[in-house]
């Protein structure tokens, strides 16, 4: 009905070159995936994952989510291959996603497809996709609150408070290094709408929206713990071992790995000063203050979180950001440039290089 | 040129002027009439001056804006119109007609032009009429012959007093059994059909004998089947609240619109209001109608009223209502159902659109010209546009404030999600705008449904009709009062009960018509429900013996993956449920109702309880409509008592 708010025409997420990104992405990563898993590269996260209950132990619940589907499975090699492929296939199809939200967001398609092959081509993204199943559920967290916060910038409705409410536990399911991050961001929604700040009654009203889903998750966490027959008390236990000492190691090659490997936070940042209407500073502010956050915990707290974690972090709230913001031209360059130095570099730099192995069997791909 | 002569009643006189068969009233006329009533001294002259200014703005003519406005009597505008036309005026309430020259068959033509065959003097009809106009001549000319009647003026209240009086059978028939003569399949007359009848005794001898033969299995696949229906009406409501959350689901129609609109161009809008022992609130409806943001000569209230409810009649009568209103009284007869009093209506309507409204509705003021504007901006299949309902009286208690909650779930999240993925809309019980041609086209309300409005709302997708949500909402009175919210959602679950049974009779067709997503959406949004609700109890009891006692096993019951989706419904899915209640608050910033809002399973326990109440009298009396009393709310008698107080 015209009577609807006019909403810009958007093309639609079926569109069939969003397909063709999506197939190439998900060919590409999970042809990786499988050269590594023939070369006989056994991930040391895969092999924690299966056999040893990392997730449970690390708090990582939506590993132990995926990982409830996969034991299903009947012998360790259906087990091994369906955990290597299936964040090949969900990166692939993200990908696809990225490239109708980017186009979406006035990228051009040359420029569009040269950032999914930079940000594809990156060591550090496709060493995160193919052998790193631990972390990934971080940064999808971390990626996911990205358009959540946006949304409540730029549209603020309800539905972007709900969509908000819901991405939080996404950070509880994640690890315990990103959850002290919902109460905080709670509060900041209460506080960021015009009524919270106005109304003690519609603060606590807001805050209760963006905690609540968290609050039900952490009861379903516990319900299907005690299903599990688990005691509900050793869930803390991963919680209380990420903060149980304070030690200060490595913070600055941490940042220094991240200025190297994901310049592009220099672009959020950038766009904060450029005066334009449409500018939404706090979820730009997010892209950058998530990741660093969590190389300041791992330099801090005994989270034992690899070096390259921030850095891909970084990548993953950028390429949210890319696909929920509009920038300019200028901009839109700079990125690309950025991001060929942080390819190249992923690939040059021996530093990030600690797991030799999946190094050597994916080039001995290419002997 | 082509002339009839009116005729004196009393032969002796003369006859009168001839009159022109081809003369159109035009301003001329009225305002031959105007001067007749400033000569008589019933119209003022500031009234006669509002009266032309009002009428530069609306383009209404004069008779309707005079006495929609109260300016005049209606009967004595209509002896002025007699005086005008030099024809005798009759009061058929004291001369009424001959029923003999009656014909069932125009029974439709005498309420839509005003005009009925009074009776035979000296060998010619006499016509009773409001107007003389070419399509009365046009009209008569095709049933009696030209040259074979004559014209003696009335008012149109006479006329509906007439024509009620001599088709009372028939228009009580019709409004009981229209549409289940024309589609018996749709009617809820019959709760069950024969093969409903037969299934559901294969079903239930099916259930028997697996619970004596193979209990163990029969127990796990009901409990597989009650857990899958869980899991998807939770998945269908978080994708509605999801979707209904958003900005983008909401009809915006702007007051710059509503502005724009010139109140010429504006159609007869008719406003329904059934009620039954509402005589309290009376006062405060009329004053929430004289509120309404349309122009009062192009509005056609009518009070529908029961015939043997004489206290609203009279105190209706007592209020002096304006020309507009209009009384209907329906006859008595069973069931004795809203809809069946709005279809009794329905065949004295004119209004090119039609909306209803309850007794202690508060509509917005620009509600029907919002719904004008939804009508000519949208296509042609647009049948019917469904205003918000919410509660002015949320505060009031505890319940009053879960029923808001609901009530904004509902209308705010769930419609406008419904709406946005295009698939049937159950309507609200009231402020909902017809096209009055659609509604007549699908058979108008179903009389044995008690949620008639659910019901039609699934039979206009059915026809090939579509339903809009708009920006505008109708405030009404929570039910504050457990035993009469008990009888109320009652009513309400045993509606969705029938609405259920009675489009489930077909389902491949129900499928081929409203499409696939159509058809889940009904099952999960009006089967569903009810069915959940009776089975929450047996649920609880489960789990409370569970893990209360901690002496019970039903593991046995629940094998993977059932097991995984019954703790995931019980405690995710109801958590959520209760997060969408609370969520609901926000489009309305009922910021107070979101920390009560965490206590809405207790509301759920009222709702299973009156399920089971529901499912009772879908066995015992289907058709029986548990009537909400209206009026005990606080703000409700502060308003009447501020609405007495002004009055005097």
């Amino acid at each position: 009905m015209p009577a609807r708010p006019a909403a810009r025409t958007r093309r639609a997420l079926g569109d069939l070159t969003n397909f063709g990104v999506a197939l190439a992405a998900v060919t590409a990563f999970v042809l990786l995936a499988a050269t590594l898993l023939r070369r006989g590269y056994a991930s040391p996260d895969f092999d924690a994952m299966l056999t040893d209950d990392a997730g449970r132990r690390s708090g990582g619940w939506l590993s132990e989510i995926v990982l409830f589907g996969i034991r299903a499975l009947p012998d360790d090699w259906a087990q091994q291959t369906a955990l290597a492929l299936l964040p090949a296939i969900a990166a692939g199809l993200l990908f696809g996603v990225l490239y109708h939200c980017v186009r979406d967001s006035d990228w051009g398609a040359p420029a569009a497809l040269l950032l999914m092959v930079l940000l594809g081509g990156h060591a550090l993204v496709l060493y995160a996709i193919t052998s790193a199943g631990m972390q990934i559920p971080t940064l999808i967290a971390l990626g996911a609150l990205i358009p959540a916060i946006r949304r409540l910038e730029s549209v603020g409705d309800v539905q972007a408070d709900v969509s908000f409410g819901l991405v939080l536990p996404l950070l509880l399911l994640a690890g315990p290094q990103t959850a002290p991050l919902i109460l905080p961001l709670a509060m900041a929604s209460a506080i960021a709408n015009p009524d919270g700040r106005r109304d003690h009654r519609a603060f606590i009203a807001m805050l209760l929206v963006a905690v609540m889903p968290t609050l039900i998750v952490i009861v379903g966490v516990v319900g299907f713990a005690m299903q599990a027959g688990i005691d509900p008390a050793d869930l803390l236990v991963p919680y209380v071992r990420a903060f149980a000492s304070v030690h200060l190691d490595g913070l600055v090659t941490g940042l220094a790995d991240m200025t190297v490997l994901a310049p592009v936070a220099i672009i959020p940042i950038v766009y904060c000063f450029i005066p334009d209407r449409r500018r939404r500073c706090w979820s730009a502010l997010a892209v950058v203050g998530l990741p660093v956050y969590l190389a300041l915990g791992n330099a801090v707290f005994p989270w034992h979180l690899p070096a390259w974690v921030p850095a891909v972090a970084q990548l993953s709230t950028f390429a949210a950001w890319a696909a929920v913001a509009r920038v300019r031209l200028p901009l839109r360059v700079a990125t690309l440039a950025l991001l060929a130095v942080a390819a190249a570099a992923s690939w040059a730099l021996p530093a990030i290089w600690t797991d030799t192995e999946w190094k050597a069997a994916l080039l001995s791909a290419f002997h | 040129m082509a002339h009839a002569v009116a005729r004196p009643l009393d032969p002796d006189k003369p006859s009168a002027t001839p009159l022109l068969r081809d003369r159109v009233e035009g301003d001329a006329f009225h305002l031959a009439v105007a001067k007749v009533l400033l000569h008589r001294k019933k119209l003022s002259l500031s009234g006669f001056a509002a009266a032309l200014r009002q009428q530069a703005e609306t383009g209404s003519d004069l008779a309707h804006i005079i006495i929609a406005g109260g300016l005049v009597r209606p009967m004595d505008y209509y002896k002025a119109v007699a005086s005008v036309y030099q024809l005798p005026f009759v009061n058929l309430q004291l001369d009424p007609i001959d029923d003999t020259l009656a014909d069932i068959h125009d029974r439709v033509d005498y309420s839509d032009r005003n005009l009925i065959p009074w009776r035979m003097q000296a060998g010619r009809l006499c016509i009773a009429t409001t107007s003389i106009t070419p399509e009365q001549f046009e009209w008569a000319d095709a049933r009696y012959g030209a040259n074979t009647y004559d014209f003696v003026i009335t008012s149109p209240f006479d006329i509906l007093w007439q024509t009620g009086k001599l088709f009372r059978a028939w228009d009580t028939f019709f409004a009981r059994e229209a549409l289940n003569s024309w589609k018996p399949e749709h009617s809820a007359k019959e709760t069950l059909n024969k093969p409903q009848v037969l299934g559901l005794i294969g079903i239930l001898i099916a259930l028997t004998a697996g619970l004596v033969f193979a209990a163990s299995a029969t127990l796990v696949t009901l409990m597989a089947v009650a857990t899958t229906i869980y899991t998807l009406t939770f998945l269908f409501k978080f994708i509605l609240t999801f979707v209904g959350s958003s900005r983008r689901a909401d009809m915006q129609i702007s007051p710059e619109a509503i502005a724009e609109i010139d109140d010429r161009s504006l159609p007869i809008y008719t406003v329904l209001v059934p009620m039954y022992r509402e005589a309290n609130v009376l006062a405060l409806l009329v004053s929430a109608l004289k509120k309404l943001d349309y122009p009062a000569s192009k509005l056609e209230v009518k009070l529908v009223l029961e015939e043997d409810d004489h206290e609203t009649i009279d105190v209706a009568k007592g209020l002096r209502l304006p020309g507009s209103f209009e009384i209907v009284r329906v006859p008595p007869s069973e069931p004795r159902t809203k809809p069946k009093a709005c279809n009794y209506a329905l065949q004295f309507c004119r209004g090119e659109f039609i909306t209803i409204y309850d007794a202690e509705d508060q509509p917005e003021p620009d509600q029907m010209k919002k719904a004008v504007l939804a009508f000519r901006t949208s296509g042609e299949r647009l049948a019917c546009v469904q205003a918000r309902l919410n509660y002015f009286n949320r505060s009031e208690n505890w319940l009053t404030g879960m029923f808001t909650l609901e009530y904004s779930q509902w209308f705010d999240f769930l419609l406008p999600g419904l709406d946005w993925m295009k698939v049937p809309i159950p309507l609200g019980g009231t402020s909902n705008h017809f096209k009055l041609a659609a509604l007549r086209q699908v058979g108008a309300w179903d009389p044995y449904n008690v949620t008639e409005d659910a019901d039609l709302g699934i039979r206009l997708a059915q026809e090939g009709f579509t339903v809009g949500i708009i920006n505008s909402t109708t405030y009404e009175e929570a039910n504050g009062f457990l035993p009469s919210w008990v009888y109320q959602r009652s009513r309400w679950i045993k509606g969705y009960m029938q609405t259920w049974l009675v489009h489930m009779r077909h389902p491949v067709r129900l499928w081929q018509t409203i499409g696939a997503k159509g058809f889940f959406s009904f099952q999960f949004f009006v089967g569903a429900p009810p069915f959940t609700m009776l089975l929450a109890p047996i649920m609880w009891v489960i789990t409370a013996l569970v893990w209360l006692t901690h002496s019970y096993d039903f593991g046995w019951l629940f094998p993977e993956p059932i097991g995984t989706m019954a703790l995931f419904n019980l405690m995710l899915g109801n958590l959520f449920l209760v997060y969408f209640g609370v969520v609901a608050a926000l489009k309305r910033r009922y910021y107070d109702l979101v920390l009560p809002g965490v206590l809405m399973p207790v509301y759920w326990v009222l709702h299973s309880l009156a399920s089971y109440k529901a499912l009772w009298q879908l066995i015992v009396a289907p058709h029986y409509w548990e009537k909400t009393e209206h009026g005990l709310s606080k703000v409700t008698q502060e308003r009447m008592q501020a609405e007495e107080t002004s009055a005097r």
